[in-house]
């Protein structure tokens, strides 16, 4: 095997067994181990959200990325993109993502499989995928779109991505992301781009990168 | 004749008291209202809880309600004085559902962190914690040999556990879209589910089988109840558009799969129960309008 595609863990045992890394009071090779993966933690895991009552299995699976809008669909368009880590820092190849969400008129689609999508990331774990901003629905109070991350390693993760632009947040999400209370947490309420550019029509871009536990 | 009762709140969840004279409501204010299972005129108003009543849901007797609120305590209720009865600390961040087991023993709370706690009411503990699925679980029923408890979870499988071990008996994964209501028939032999897809599914309880599916219903299906004699099937439904939008409720002979009566309510239904007698039904929807619908 080539060193650089050793994982993080088979390193460190490398390290171990070459005397590197050394357990100053008798500490056997897997309770060493463990203790420096555990205080090695760079990155906090993204936060699990609810998952809601309309998930759908069966959604045909794609690449690593998605045109879940179709041309003509009313909505303000937008492009989420972002790519999966672990709490190591390291990137997750092998992730899979679900993704559904209710259409501009925020109505989710039952019998079929609009605003539905199911990727597998890249070789550096990134995703994109072209959608509209979802609509406001009576009985949740936050626009959102729905997620389900599974991995090899990583305990499987079911959150939402939430707007900071929502009005329901009243242009300062850090004291009113409460406002809805399913919310929970902060940190999945992500900052809006409104691009222009010559090759592509005005919309808006969010930027979702995950971290995952390791299982 | 039928009656429609308008009240001045929304109200959650209705059952008939066990001599099916009064119609018990939980009412979005707080109170719990009593009427007259005949006449539809207002009995009594008991003060009960404003912050405690996520998930609600009477016991099979109606003596008592299970609920929660923002502190992770399950509560229990008594339904006549409105008086906390009991309090159950759970590790679980919010409840789901409840459901109580026909003989008393066991009271099965869906948590928000993807477990049900299958708690003991005698002693008050907490005997089990089944943990199996992603989401929550939006629907529980017992059988009625209170041996077996059926789960209904966000991510769209039926689970069957044995309540005496906790054990996952059996995980049915046929199905695209959420269960969002569980019902046995009196008998045991059959469940009853529905859910996002507008479709009643009939399972036999000794395969796990699906033995018939009851379509048609033009909305999501939300909530089911069959009769006492288990001959007919209840149902009401809730619009999956956004916007409170009307309603069917149907009355399915359970034989045959044909529906033997339709209605409709102003807005989607929160709420549906059978009288022990068998001669009504009453259903609660988010229009602030309860109707008692007679089938004699």
């Amino acid at each position: 095997m080539k060193p650089e595609q050793m994982t993080r863990r088979q390193i460190l045992e490398q390290c171990i067994g070459r005397g590197l890394l050394v357990g100053g009071v008798a500490m056997s090779a897997p309770n060493l181990l463990a203790f420096w993966q555990k205080n090695e933690e760079p990155r906090k895991a993204t936060p699990p959200n609810d998952m809601g009552p309309f998930y759908k299995k069966g959604t045909p699976e794609g690449s690593d990325s998605a045109a879940m809008r179709a041309p003509g669909d009313p909505g303000l368009p937008l492009r989420v993109s972002g790519r999966i880590l672990n709490t190591r820092g390291d990137v997750v190849p092998e992730a899979r993502i679900q993704l559904w969400q209710a259409d501009h008129f925020g109505k989710y689609d039952l019998m079929g499989y609009r605003y539905r999508a199911r990727l597998a990331v890249s070789r550096e774990a990134a995703y994109q995928f072209e959608t509209v901003f979802p609509g406001h629905y009576p009985d949740r109070v936050a626009q959102h779109i729905h997620y389900l991350i599974t991995a090899p390693g990583h305990k499987t993760l079911v959150t939402q991505l939430y707007f900071a632009t929502d009005p329901v947040f009243l242009g300062d999400p850090d004291k009113y992301y409460s406002k809805d209370p399913l919310v929970q947490t902060r940190e999945l309420i992500r900052p809006v781009t409104v691009l222009e550019q010559a090759e592509t029509p005005a919309h808006a871009e969010v930027v979702f990168e995950v971290c995952l536990e390791r299982a | 004749m039928d009656r429609v009762i308008q009240t001045d709140t929304k109200i959650g969840v209705v059952a008939f008291s066990a001599d099916s004279s009064t119609l018990n409501g939980l009412a979005d204010d707080g109170t719990i209202r009593l009427w007259d299972a005949r006449s539809g005129a207002p009995q009594k108003t008991v003060q009960w809880t404003k912050t405690d009543r996520r998930a609600a849901t009477f016991s099979q007797d109606g003596a008592t309600i299970a609920s929660s609120g923002p502190d992770r305590v399950i509560k229990l209720w008594d339904v006549k004085t409105g008086e906390m009865k009991r309090r159950l600390p759970s590790k679980a961040p919010w409840i789901s559902a409840f459901a109580f087991s026909k003989d008393g023993r066991w009271l099965a709370a869906g948590g928000g962190d993807a477990t049900i706690g299958l708690w003991e009411l005698a002693s008050g503990s907490l005997k089990f914690t089944l943990a199996d699925g992603l989401g929550n679980a939006g629907a529980l029923a017992f059988s009625p040999d209170s041996q077996n408890l059926v789960s209904g979870y966000s991510d769209t499988n039926l689970r069957v556990w044995k309540t005496g071990t906790g054990k996952l008996e059996r995980t049915i994964e046929d199905l695209q879209l959420m269960q969002f209501t569980l019902a046995y028939s009196p008998d045991g032999g059959m469940l009853a589910s529905g859910g996002a897809d507008r479709t009643i599914y009939l399972w036999d309880t000794r395969t796990w089988r699906m033995v018939r599916k009851l379509t048609g219903q033009p909305e999501m299906v939300e909530r089911l109840v069959f009769s006492p004699d288990g001959k007919t099937l209840f149902c009401g439904g809730a619009s999956e558009y956004a916007g409170p939008l009307p309603a069917q409720i149907r009355l399915w002979d359970v034989a045959s799969g044909e529906v033997k009566r339709t209605g409709t309510t102003q807005h989607g239904v929160r709420s549906v129960a059978f009288s022990p007698d068998g001669k009504m039904m009453a259903s609660a929807d988010t229009s602030k309008t309860v109707t008692i619908w007679q089938l004699t």
